[in-house]
């Protein structure tokens, strides 16, 4: 654990935290920078250094680790994952009807905004100009919903929830309305917002919503509405190394700089000894190197080719196999 | 598709700044997915779809074929550092990077500077098909692993 890197092989590699500064940053291994190492592009190479680990995956996010690659590489993925991955959101709204005190244009707006649950692989995109929409391209939903009196409420309550009916309207009260063939070729998949409990507006007795919306297929470097993560972000693998052995009082103050999880205190014949555990939960606040006995018996580190990155996403999970794909697309045309 | 290659190659013969005549692979951005069927519509009997240029070559005068700068129209740092990364892992490439002259305007100029009297054509073709390469083994080993993950779960639940 006491045992250091070459200082060749950690410049390469690492990127170090400092007191006062961040060094290593920027990817070096360029061909003839290092003299003695072969840096130049090597396809075998990367894909024998290449891995991804899915640490936890379900309906609402999704976390992995790639390992071997370079920054420029993975921020375009990230890039591509916020800006380029199409998604079927609301784009028009046709307003027959709105009585309740929300505006035609913030009730559109909110509208908007609301994820849409359909595979952006099964239509197209709207040609320009296209005012109509057909039924490749466009899915259209439908709001229709009044407030009214409850008639059963008791004379004296004053909860909204027992004296009207529908006075909240939620994204479960948009309904699919198909066009052309959409039921027989969507009869399976149920279209609709992803999450019915998001609130759209609040009617009181007498108001009401008469409303038709078209979605289409977008980017989302067209509007935020298409894209369909949440926040991709990443971040490098956290190291920290010991450089001489901690004990005692020092080692608990010690445990206390970093997060929780990633230093234990053990107990070594008699002897309260720290011990680094995972590294990876640190969140690197460099909080240790304000202390002036313990800044200098840890070395912090990141390791450069190592990224963790978590994707919040709106939609199904499958379509991250998309990204990937939108790269290869991308680069493709661009090749030809 | 053939068509456009020969386009290509055609137009490599770079454009004297001073003169400012360029030309143009007509290409419809928009549309990925109907891209090739569209270019081959407006390639074969010149309909003006949306015909923009993605690629323009701008080279000094007087200099050899080694320096030149790229203008990549529609294209931003999502392309331009990550092939910025693989041109520069290239063992003939003296200087490569790449600049936005203005964010309100999308494109990039990507200069590249050989040695050894190769022309600059080469080491873009070259790593624009290599990061096409990476991004195909990176979406296999991706599927890969979320299906051990996904078949791992299912282990787990059993």
């Amino acid at each position: 654990m006491a045992a250091t890197m070459s200082n060749v092989d950690e410049i390469r590699n690492r990127v170090i935290l400092g007191e006062f500064d961040i060094k290593n940053v920027h990817t070096t291994d360029y061909p003839g920078n290092y003299p003695g190492y072969d840096d130049t592009w090597n396809l075998q190479k990367f894909q024998k250094n290449f891995r991804i680990d899915v640490v936890q995956m379900d309906e609402t996010s999704l976390e992995f680790d790639m390992v071997g690659i370079d920054a420029a590489l993975a921020n375009a993925f990230r890039r591509i994952l916020l800006a380029e991955v199409p998604t079927m959101a609301v784009e028009k709204v046709l307003i027959y009807n709105n009585t309740s005190i929300i505006q035609d244009e913030i009730l559109a707006h909110r509208l908007g905004l609301i994820p849409i649950k359909a595979d952006p692989r099964l239509f197209e995109y709207r040609s320009a100009g296209d005012e109509e929409g057909t039924e490749i391209d466009t899915i259209q939903l439908q709001l229709k919903i009044k407030c009214t009196r409850n008639p059963r409420a008791t004379k004296d309550s004053a909860d909204p929830r027992e004296l009207y009916l529908n006075h909240m309207v939620y994204s479960k009260d948009m309904k699919w309305a198909p066009i052309g063939n959409q039921a027989d070729v969507f009869a399976d998949a149920n279209i609709g917002p992803v999450h019915g409990d998001i609130l759209l507006a609040q009617l009181r007795p007498g108001q009401e919503l008469d409303i038709v919306m078209h979605c289409v297929k977008g980017i989302g470097q067209d509007h935020a509405k298409f894209s369909p993560v949440a926040t991709a972000s990443y971040r490098l693998l956290p190291e920290i190394t010991l450089m001489e052995t901690v004990e005692g009082e020092k080692a608990e103050r010690l445990k206390r700089c970093f997060s929780p999880g990633v230093i234990e205190v053990e107990n070594h014949g008699g002897k309260v000894v720290a011990k680094v555990v995972n590294s990876r939960l640190d969140t690197c606040s460099r909080e240790v190197l304000r202390h002036d006995d313990l800044k200098n018996a840890v070395k912090l580190a990141r390791v450069r080719d190592h990224f963790i990155c978590r994707y919040p996403v709106n939609l199904d999970i499958t379509m991250f196999r998309e990204f990937v794909k939108c790269t290869v697309i991308i680069l493709e045309t661009v090749v030809n | 598709m053939r068509n456009v290659e020969l386009h290509f190659l055609v137009c490599s013969y770079f454009l004297v700044v001073s003169d400012q005549r360029h030309m143009y692979v007509t290409f419809t951005r928009r549309n990925r997915e109907r891209c090739s069927r569209v270019f081959f519509f407006s390639s074969m009997a010149g309909i003006d779809g949306e015909k923009k240029s993605v690629l323009e070559m701008v080279q000094a005068d007087g200099t050899d074929e080694g320096c030149v700068t790229f203008v990549l129209h529609e294209e931003d740092h999502t392309l331009g550092n990550s092939l910025r990364y693989m041109v520069m892992k290239s063992l003939d490439v003296d200087f490569c990077g790449y600049s936005i002259t203005h964010p309100s305007e999308s494109k990039i100029n990507f200069r590249i500077q050989t040695r050894g009297g190769v022309p600059a054509v080469e080491p873009l073709r070259r790593g624009l098909n290599e990061l096409s390469d990476v991004c195909q083994h990176v979406l296999n080993t991706f599927q890969r692993s979320v299906s051990e993950f996904r078949s791992q779960q299912d282990d787990v639940m059993d």
